[in-house]
């Protein structure tokens, strides 16, 4: 049957492959080459403005950040994290399972950026989570605990909260580690 | 077969990947690049690069930070800027530390710039990979190998895969569409049989069996395997693109009419298809006539008539009134379904999508940090002046003032303790009496009495500094008292002013920060109207072959017209 010429002339256009999230395939040379441009041109101006808040949001005097990250990571399931300053709540996050995998395979969150006055403070961060306890069963609710006392001077504070698993006790702990205003 | 060899060949050459980032280090080395993994972990490159191009303006990495860079050079060749990730490959070829790591995104981007021997050569005998790493460097040199027909070596590569990788499951799917396309139908059902096998949980895999299961309908149906083929097609979701085409050539291979039928019966229960089910009609219209009933064959092609002419009507319709609305919805793919197997399945139009999202998501980026520049102003200012309020209060000029004049005092009293500056006036004065007989004895040694007054000179002397004595320990005790008191001043001052210092310097320079808005504010501008006129190109370029795409389906439908009028009138004459 003719039809099934006109069909096949159809499929000859099919789109069976796999889709590529690829990086993206550039038009025709001109304007590949002014996109190229272009996009460099959007991408200096994201991160000139991104230094700009950097300086203007949060200056060096006065800059506090809080970050998460994990060693391993699989003693303690994650929900969300509480973050208090010398007994005030500053913030807190709730997880995606997304996010707990990024953190497993060793980014590092800023659950925490803002601005602290100079002088002894004390930061408290609360994990909770909970523990599987398989089928059937209802999951064991946790909630752990790190605090930490810092003194504020002009320099930024950085502070990681570390999520270590201890292989030989099969508990997690937390530390917290400073890094240096250079980073 | 050459059509299907067409296909194939298409198909392999469309590559696949998803941008994996190098592995960290077991504890992160640098915050700026933790952060970047963060954000590139949750598919935001544009974040991600943005805050590795910040920390690295910021001289925040060494000349050793490798895994930043190549996370960068990562990046960049996913958001399509290749110069630059040829830029940051190349500079760290000299690592020798890192030489597999720094391969194996050359290797890929050189398979991305389709480029196959310099890829194969960076991609060759890498075994310093992590394992994500090492799958994707598989895939490329499989991919590599399919594409120069090496199918046992692409073979190879398969078989090093992980059975759990996603890498796998694309290899797998492409050497199927190879081997078919070497006539090794075998070979390559099997392969599909293991990739539908797989439990399909995860989406990606769920889409890539679909595309297994039509590329596997569409070759039984070549082979005339027509219940293998309908088995296979109706395996797959109503919505699957080309489905309604196969279905129709499906009917249309098939010799009993009645199956033909039920086909074309499937095919009408479709969602949207338009143009496929109006074929259908007339399809089945001729079927009727086959099987001597007119009646029903006369009905269908009024009714396939009826179908092609308001498709018709809808063609011109978008294509003269509203092919920028057509645009944007084929750009959101929104396309209206009456055109969507027409605009979906192009190739031209697949690739400047991309390209139109792109341009979409550029300026949007752009917009949003425009939107932000106001607000930041705003704050510049506020803690500009808050800034100044501090200092105001704190009034420097007077602590300054102060200070001075504390040391001044401080500086007197410590001269204070010279002992005579100790001496009440007169005492003094009669100091310096002694000083000037003393002077004036000196200056005449020939005195008949000179030694006497000499003697008697240092007689008084002896007296003078006794009673200097006596004063003295009075004054000292409340001069150590005035000094402790100003000490104790000049130290509070002091502290006061370097509070101030620090205020000063801590702040940020308002002035150049709010220079750096105003440029930023101009820039934005720049950019912002270079991009829109680029933008305003490809929309016209992307429109036309649109257009163009719409004009040749209304060509073919007004054939389809002219046919049915055709049929209609020879039935009618046939009647007669």
């Amino acid at each position: 049957m003719r039809y099934f010429c006109l069909v096949f002339l159809l499929l000859c256009r099919a789109a069976l492959a796999v889709e590529p999230a690829a990086p993206v395939a550039l038009p025709a040379a001109a304007l590949s080459s002014q996109l190229q441009d272009v996009k460099t041109q959007v991408m200096q101006l994201n991160r000139d403005l991104f230094l700009l808040e950097e300086d203007l949001l949060f200056p060096a005097s006065t800059q506090l950040g809080i970050f998460v990250s994990m060693d391993a990571g699989v003693l303690m399931p994650l929900d969300a994290v509480e973050l208090r300053m010398d007994g005030d709540k500053i913030g807190g996050h709730l997880y995606t399972e997304r996010q707990i995998q990024a953190i497993q395979k060793g980014a590092l969150q800023r659950v925490y950026e803002g601005n602290l006055k100079a002088g002894e403070h004390t930061l408290t961060v609360i994990f909770t989570g909970s523990f599987p306890q398989g089928q059937g069963s209802q999951d064991q609710p946790y909630r752990r605990a790190v605090e930490y006392k810092f003194t504020k001077a002009t320099d930024p504070v950085w502070l990681e909260i570390k999520i270590i698993d201890d292989t030989k006790s099969q508990q997690p702990t937390l530390e917290v580690k400073a890094w240096p205003s250079t980073h | 077969m050459a059509k299907y060899a067409l296909i194939f060949l298409w198909l392999l050459q469309t590559a696949v990947a998803i941008a994996a980032p190098p592995s960290p280090p077991h504890a992160v080395q640098s915050l700026d690049y933790g952060m970047a993994l963060y954000a590139n972990f949750q598919d935001q490159p544009v974040e991600a690069l943005t805050q590795l191009m910040a920390a690295e303006q910021r001289g925040r990495f060494t000349q050793a930070d490798v895994f930043p860079k190549l996370l960068m050079g990562n990046l960049s060749l996913t958001l399509g800027l290749t110069q630059q990730a040829e830029k940051i490959f190349f500079s760290l070829q000299k690592d020798t530390q890192f030489h597999d790591a720094v391969s194996f995104y050359l290797g890929k981007f050189y398979y991305y710039q389709q480029q196959p021997q310099p890829a194969v050569k960076f991609l060759n005998n890498l075994t310093q990979l992590n394992d994500e790493q090492t799958q994707e460097r598989l895939y490329y040199l499989a991919m590599l190998a399919m594409q120069s027909k090496q199918l046992s070596l692409a073979q190879d590569y398969d078989a090093q895969l992980n059975k759990k990788s996603v890498w796998k499951n694309y290899v797998t799917h492409n050497l199927a569409l190879a081997n078919a396309a070497q006539q090794d139908f075998k070979s390559a059902h099997q392969l599909w049989q293991g990739l539908l096998k797989q439990d399909d949980a995860d989406v990606e895999l769920a889409l890539l069996q679909q595309r297994a299961r039509l590329a596997q309908g569409l070759i039984f149906l070549q082979q005339q395997q027509l219940q293998q083929a309908q088995k296979t097609l109706q395996a797959l979701p109503q919505t699957t693109l080309w489905l309604a085409a196969s279905i129709l050539a499906l009917a249309a291979s098939e010799d009993n009419p009645e199956h033909a039928q039920q086909q074309l019966d499937w095919l009408q229960s479709l969602p949207g298809h338009d143009y496929e089910k109006s074929q259908g009609l007339q399809l089945s219209a001729q079927l009727a006539e086959q099987q001597k009933n007119y009646a029903l064959a006369w009905q269908r092609y009024q009714s396939s008539l009826s179908a092609y002419q308001q498709q018709q009507t809808l063609l011109t319709v978008l294509q003269q009134q509203k092919l920028d609305e057509v645009y944007q919805q084929w750009l959101q793919q929104q396309t209206p379904a009456a055109i969507s197997s027409l605009l979906e399945t192009d190739d031209t139009l697949q690739q400047q999508r991309k390209q139109g999202v792109q341009f979409v998501q550029l300026q949007n980026s752009l917009e949003k940090n425009a939107q932000r520049l106001p607000e930041l102003q705003w704050m510049l200012t506020a803690r500009q002046q808050a800034h100044q309020q501090r200092l105001n209060n704190v009034a420097l000029q007077t602590l300054q003032s102060r200070q001075q004049s504390l040391q001044t005092q401080y500086a007197a009293l410590n001269n204070s303790q010279q002992p005579w500056q100790l001496a009440s006036p007169t005492l003094l004065a009669q100091q310096q009496k002694w000083q000037q007989a003393q002077q004036m004895v000196q200056r005449n040694p020939s005195l008949p009495n000179a030694a006497v007054i000499q003697a008697r000179l240092q007689r008084l002397q002896g007296a003078l500094l006794w009673q200097l004595q006596e004063q003295g320990l009075v004054e000292q005790l409340s001069i150590n008292h005035a000094r402790r008191e100003i000490a104790a001043a000049l130290a509070d001052n002091q502290r006061h002013l370097q509070n101030i210092q620090q205020l000063m310097v801590a702040a940020p320079d308002y002035a150049v920060l709010s220079q750096r808005v105003r440029d930023y504010q101009q820039k934005i501008a720049a950019t912002s109207q270079q991009l829109q006129q680029m933008q305003t190109q490809f929309q016209q370029q992307t429109k036309a072959r649109i257009g163009e795409l719409l004009t040749q389906q209304q060509q073919i439908v007004q054939t389809h017209i002219a046919d049915v009028h055709y049929q209609l009138a020879r039935l009618s004459e046939a009647a007669l």
